[in-house]
């Protein structure tokens, strides 16, 4: 029987907070349980000052402040940095390692799943099943912008996915659903000293219309700065995902992530359209967790991540409860 | 522009400028930098490192890099595969002159070529200039 969806945050959030040391660790894992988060992600590669190969004292550490402020260890998010060398990509080997490696850190600092990419390719996911069992941790591929359900290696990992029993599944993020540029990289646009407000405002526009990229050039004579954020607004918000697909594929989510960028209020996100996709995942029955990914600080460290992540909450809540 | 944001805490307003002396000998100066994103870098993912004081650069081989206990000659940077540059850890960025700086403010600027390198999404990297300019004292 389900329960309804539960609302976790990736610490991730706090990353203008974490990098100037306003936060460390646990004052960021105190200041999501004290604005209302229960479930906890954190992104390896960002949070841990020993990583790649993190001590059983650290992992211990994170275990036990975890449950100091009763929060629920979700996800270790780890990645596949393919491109750490510069003299070759990385091999099955090493793959293999940084994977097996994550599901133990994993297990050890008390988490049940750990998100990957897509570039572990369908040979090494479909190869880490008895691995993944035999830990008590499950594995997850992001599905992040500019990927989405249509491109040929996810026809491949949704097919492993269905033969695992649960075990590897994938983490949707709702980047592929981007469709209008946020707050703050319109605010970058408008600030840009090459950029008239005049002409974001009808880019914006033409936007909204459902104009091409390549309309939205030849009509509007706009600067190379313009262009530059033309070309930036279009190619960010292409939508590449279908919200009709969504509820079909939430059989194979072990978590949802929550991405936004910016909420001038609690009320509506004009860039990812969770008015739309909430309702989808209270129609589906699905009952894991859809983690807070605030991005903002991507392009501005003057936001306060604690106000955009209660505003996300109250705004998904409200769209999931009304649903 | 994404992944822009950080490049402001490139270069460490709060540390300054220091002068490397031993005794009375002057070796050159250093300032403190922090890598400009959300997470850390493996080290050789930095692909360039230019460093300009008032307007002059500094030619690579009178730059050190010195991060983790270790110290590195720039050509070494894009070989250190093994080397974790941590969330917003500061590294100092260190300049041999034996005429070591002038008291007082200086103008400072940064820039920095770095690969993302988990980004292969279609078998492309994105790699990023990040650009950091600010008037430092010494200290």
């Amino acid at each position: 029987m389900s329960d309804g969806i539960k609302y976790g945050v990736s610490l991730y959030c706090f990353s203008n907070s974490f990098h100037t040391r306003q936060l460390d660790l646990e004052g960021c894992i105190k200041r999501a349980k004290d604005i209302g988060y229960n479930g906890i992600t954190l992104v390896a590669a960002q949070s841990c000052d020993e990583y790649p190969f993190p001590s059983d004292e650290w992992l211990y550490k994170l275990r036990d402040t975890m449950a100091k402020y009763d929060v629920e260890p979700v996800c270790w998010e780890a990645y596949i940095d393919i491109g750490m060398r510069n003299d070759r990509d990385l091999s099955e080997a090493e793959i293999r390692e940084f994977t097996m490696n994550d599901i133990i850190y994993a297990h050890k600092a008390g988490f049940h799943m750990v998100k990957t990419q897509h570039s572990i390719s369908p040979k090494i996911f479909a190869e880490m099943l008895p691995f993944c069992k035999k830990m008590d941790v499950k594995l997850c591929i992001e599905m992040h912008h500019p990927h989405h359900p249509e491109v040929p290696v996810w026809k491949e990992y949704f097919k492993i996915m269905e033969e695992s029993d649960g075990w590897l599944g994938f983490a949707p993020d709702m980047s592929i659903f981007q469709h209008y540029p946020h707050g703050l990289h319109i605010r970058q646009a408008m600030e840009d000293p090459g950029c008239r407000a005049e002409k974001v405002n009808e880019i914006l526009a033409y936007m909204a219309a459902g104009k091409t990229e390549e309309e939205t050039v030849a009509d509007l004579d706009l600067t190379d700065a313009e262009k530059m954020y033309a070309g930036e607004f279009y190619h960010k918000n292409t939508a590449p995902g279908k919200l009709e697909d969504l509820g079909g594929l939430l059989k194979y989510a072990h978590m949802i992530h929550g991405k936004f960028y910016y909420l001038a209020d609690d009320q509506n996100d004009p860039c990812i359209p969770y008015d739309k996709i909430m309702p989808i995942i209270k129609e589906s029955g699905y009952n894991g967790y859809l983690v807070a990914e605030y991005e903002g600080h991507h392009f501005s460290i003057e936001e306060d991540d604690s106000v955009q992540l209660h505003r996300f909450w109250s705004m998904v809540k409200r769209m999931y409860d009304n649903a | 522009m994404d992944f822009a944001a950080f490049n402001y805490y490139m270069i460490s307003e709060e540390d300054g400028i220091v002068v490397n002396k031993v005794d009375d000998i002057v070796l050159g100066y250093e300032i403190k930098c922090k890598y400009p994103t959300y997470r850390g870098a493996y080290l050789c993912n930095v692909l360039k490192i230019q460093l300009f004081v008032d307007g002059k650069e500094i030619p690579e081989e009178n730059l050190r890099f010195d991060v983790n206990g270790k110290s590195f000659l720039m050509e070494e940077i894009t070989d250190q595969y093994k080397e974790y540059w941590f969330t917003g850890a500061k590294a100092a960025l260190r300049v041999i002159d034996e005429n070591g700086i002038a008291p007082g403010e200086h103008k400072v600027k940064m820039l920095m070529h770095h690969k993302i390198p988990y980004t292969g999404y279609f078998g492309t990297y994105l790699e990023l200039d990040g650009t950091c300019e600010k008037t430092l004292t010494v200290k």
